[in-house]
């Protein structure tokens, strides 16, 4: 089996190595199950499936033999979030309270377009339950630590995920985005994770939060990577009301490694100057934007109007629509849910029908707004997160109602955006900065980040990560 | 008042929730702030704006 060190570390490099013959698919995956075994401690997977990903990564590399080739994915072992229905494990959303038969047994559309582009499903990673709230160590399922230091936060909900990427247990995978949970993983563990347009990729086959915000996005290393990724998941569904008949471009051709004509956008108020960003956090998405001007891109600073309200009524409409979803078992199994999760779902019951329609007022006129900032500007950048990984015992289900947030805004807008990791904090934490796009516009957000990247080589770093056996 | 317990007992129950003393305190210090975030988006501007909801009249029908 191949050491650590020799195995590539992005889908790029993987998909070179396993078309030129020089890796197998089957060596690969073995070589990433034996780590996932190795770092069980971290809390990555509610479930490893050995045996079907070793098949298919067997089936892989016979169809290379025969002369098949489907692609940057054929070969490449992925981890699917676990609120995410796969054929060949139940889907759990880390959660006491799902019925074990949902899902039927069936891949949902996302997961089968993976499977056809050759994809080897390694296991199914850990979710915060029904992907809100926080782990509750009394409920059975895996913690998911930081691989940078196990004491921190893993971010939620798509922690597993990000916690597989960073250490590179896969090379990339998939989690979901309600407000700010493929982003924030990405940003606590220092890996890049694609928030994209609502309706881009079908989100049928997924346990629902807030069925007017949820998305499905890829996590990997690079932008590079998680191009490729939504390369193989984009496209409309009908199996899903909300999907996008929207063509979808060749996303890595756009990532030209230059931006040369592109507008950036600095949004200062509220992004920079909130009471709760950190120094640190600051000072490195300031810095990434300057090497985003030596990359050829135009900065100017600008105002979203809004910001703070904006954050605020994507939470009111993820409560309201969660608790839809969620108040017949909050009723009857309220013991059931992990203590975080119930409070955090059970807010729902405290805003009114008003409350709700008026949120979705509001967010015609915020939609209305951004339009209006994005006729100067081809993306605006912000910070991701406001702060480094806090310490899991830190952690309290209301902290983020009170401190400032700069990723709901695009769920209640629906526009894309991508966490880049761009340095780190002096615990040695990762840092983030955030890039926003226009609605469809992941080509243009990817392309930033991979110039970005280019330069920079915060997104290659890999935290040392010993064995951590299984608490 | 917004942050009478009461109201955030009676909302709880209305739903059909079954809290424990301490959660209930827990939510009754939270409420206030969610109360100040559900009303800020009540503004001037916001006054003409439809709701940012759409539905298919066509659900269901075969074809």
């Amino acid at each position: 089996m191949r050491e650590r060190s020799e195995l590539p570390v992005t889908i790029a490099d993987a998909a070179a190595e396993l078309r030129a013959g020089s890796l197998t698919s089957v060596e690969l995956t073995g070589a990433l199950l034996e780590r996932v075994e190795a770092a069980a401690g971290l809390g990555a997977f509610v479930v490893v499936l050995p045996d079907s990903a070793m098949a298919a990564a067997e089936v892989a590399d016979a169809e290379r033999a025969s002369g098949i080739d489907r692609g940057p994915l054929h070969g490449v072992p992925l981890a699917v979030k676990d609120i995410i229905a796969t054929k060949d494990a139940p889907t759990t959303a880390n959660s006491r309270v799902l019925a074990p038969e949902w899902g039927k047994g069936v891949d949902a559309p996302v997961v089968a377009r993976l499977r056809d582009a050759g994809a080897v499903v390694v296991g199914k990673a850990t979710t915060s339950e029904f992907a809100c709230g926080l782990p509750d160590p009394d409920k059975g399922f895996p913690i998911p630590r930081n691989p940078w230091n196990p004491d921190h936060s893993a971010g939620g909900s798509s922690s597993g995920t990000g916690v597989a990427v960073a250490a590179g247990l896969v090379l990339g995978g998939l989690g979901t985005d309600t407000g700010g949970s493929v982003r924030f993983p990405a940003a606590m563990n220092g890996h890049t994770g694609l928030k994209v347009t609502f309706g881009r990729v079908p989100k049928n086959g997924v346990v629902p939060l807030g069925y007017s915000l949820d998305s499905i996005g890829p996590m990997a290393r690079s932008a590079l990577d998680c191009a490729l990724l939504l390369q193989a998941m984009a496209g409309y569904d009908a199996g899903d009301p909300c999907a996008a008949a929207v063509d979808v471009p060749d996303y890595a051709s756009a990532l030209t490694g230059t931006l040369d004509g592109v507008r950036v956008g600095v949004p200062m108020p509220y992004f920079f100057d909130a009471d709760g960003l950190h120094d640190e956090v600051r000072t490195a998405v300031l810095d990434a934007v300057e090497v985003l001007r030596e990359a050829g891109a135009s900065v100017a600073t600008t105002v979203v109007p809004h910001a703070k309200e904006a954050k605020d009524a994507n939470a009111i409409t993820m409560a309201a629509e969660a608790f839809a979803y969620h108040r017949h078992d909050l009723a009857t199994r309220w013991a059931d849910y992990g203590r975080h999760t119930r409070m955090t779902l059970g807010r729902g019951a405290l805003f009114s029908a008003f409350d709700y329609t008026q949120a979705q007022r509001f967010r015609s006129f915020f939609c209305r707004e951004l339009a209006e900032v994005f006729t100067s500007f081809d993306v605006l950048v912000t910070p991701t997160w406001p702060f480094p990984a806090p310490r899991i015992d830190d952690m309290a289900s209301e902290d983020h109602v009170l401190a400032p947030g700069f990723v709901g805004q695009w769920n209640l807008s629906g526009l894309p955006a991508v966490a880049v990791p761009c340095g780190s904090s002096v615990g040695g934490l990762p840092l983030s900065m955030q890039v926003i796009g226009r609605p469809f516009a992941e080509a243009d957000v990817l392309r930033v980040a991979d110039a970005y990247q280019g330069l920079t080589g915060w997104h290659l770093r890999q935290p040392q990560v010993t064995a951590t056996p299984a608490a | 008042m917004v942050d009478d317990p009461s109201t955030v007992k009676a909302l709880l129950t209305i739903a059909g929730l079954t809290v424990s003393d301490d959660e209930l305190a827990r939510f009754v210090r939270l409420h206030p702030v969610l109360r100040a975030q559900a009303d800020g988006l009540a503004f001037a501007d916001v006054a003409d704006e439809e709701p940012a909801v759409r539905f298919d009249p066509q659900i269901g029908v075969a074809g």
